[in-house]
């Protein structure tokens, strides 16, 4: 196991070594490392949004927290969902939430 | 900090250039297409969503459009090109072999490449193209 992280409605999300190898840093293999940083998008995120395509996913996003150049950007990891448990299924890096994704909650942070 | 109203001026220098070399990978669980301007995933890259399931893959310190990423690859995006479709079928990708025949990769390059329009600066990726 990666990390196993609680989202903030206390939902259980598994991250295997596995799946983070195979969909995540196969195709975008600066992630390697990431992987405490997703487990803070999925604790602390900016923002988490329906997937437009999947009932049973949802995306984090979360910006300001990645190294050097990626600092602007946010890191967008994608969990499906089963009752009340989750796992990953990637993470990429993106500069905006995806346009047909449905918003389901958005923090509201102090600058 | 919500920047779906902002715009990124994206080069197209690599695309301009008709690449030689393309990389594609499927990966079926995800139906997500990766193609990369080059022999294999680019080092570093951020998603930058165009429309219809496909990202610009850019490099974040050149800010050069390195590949894409279409989402809902075989869901969505193959059933609206019915010859890439044929060409797909054939490849026999399914399994993710390690030989990717040249015409599917320039199949799959045709298909994608307008989603990108070089133009004057460069790509205005995040402008509400439908």
């Amino acid at each position: 196991m990666l990390f196993v992280a609680t989202d903030r409605w206390s939902r259980t999300i598994h991250c295997t070594k596995v799946q983070w190898r195979d969909h995540v840093c196969s195709h975008h293999p600066h992630l390697v490392d990431w992987g405490e940083y997703a487990r803070q998008t999925i604790e602390d995120p900016d923002a988490v949004l329906f997937d437009a395509h999947h009932k049973d996913c949802e995306s984090f996003y979360r910006s300001g927290m990645l190294p050097g150049v990626y600092w602007q950007f946010y890191l967008k990891v994608v969990v499906r969902f089963e009752d009340h448990s989750g796992q990953v299924v990637t993470a990429y890096v993106t500069d905006r939430y995806k346009a047909e994704e449905r918003i389901k909650w958005i923090a509201h942070r102090s600058s | 900090m919500d920047r779906s109203s902002e715009q990124l001026v994206l080069k197209t220098d690599l695309l301009n250039s008709e690449p030689k070399q393309l990389h594609i990978d499927y990966d079926r669980q995800l139906d997500t297409l990766f193609l990369f301007l080059g022999d294999g995933p680019a080092p570093q890259s951020v998603a930058c969503y165009l429309r219809d399931g496909v990202f610009a893959l850019f490099d974040p310190e050149s800010m050069q459009v390195v590949g894409f990423q279409v989402e809902e690859w075989q869901a969505t995006f193959l059933k609206k090109q019915p010859g890439l479709m044929a060409t797909w079928k054939k490849s026999q990708w399914f399994v993710r072999p390690p030989a990717r025949p040249a015409d599917v990769r320039q199949g799959v390059y045709r298909m994608i490449r307008p989603f990108a329009p070089s133009g004057t600066p460069g790509l205005q990726c995040g402008s509400v193209a439908s």
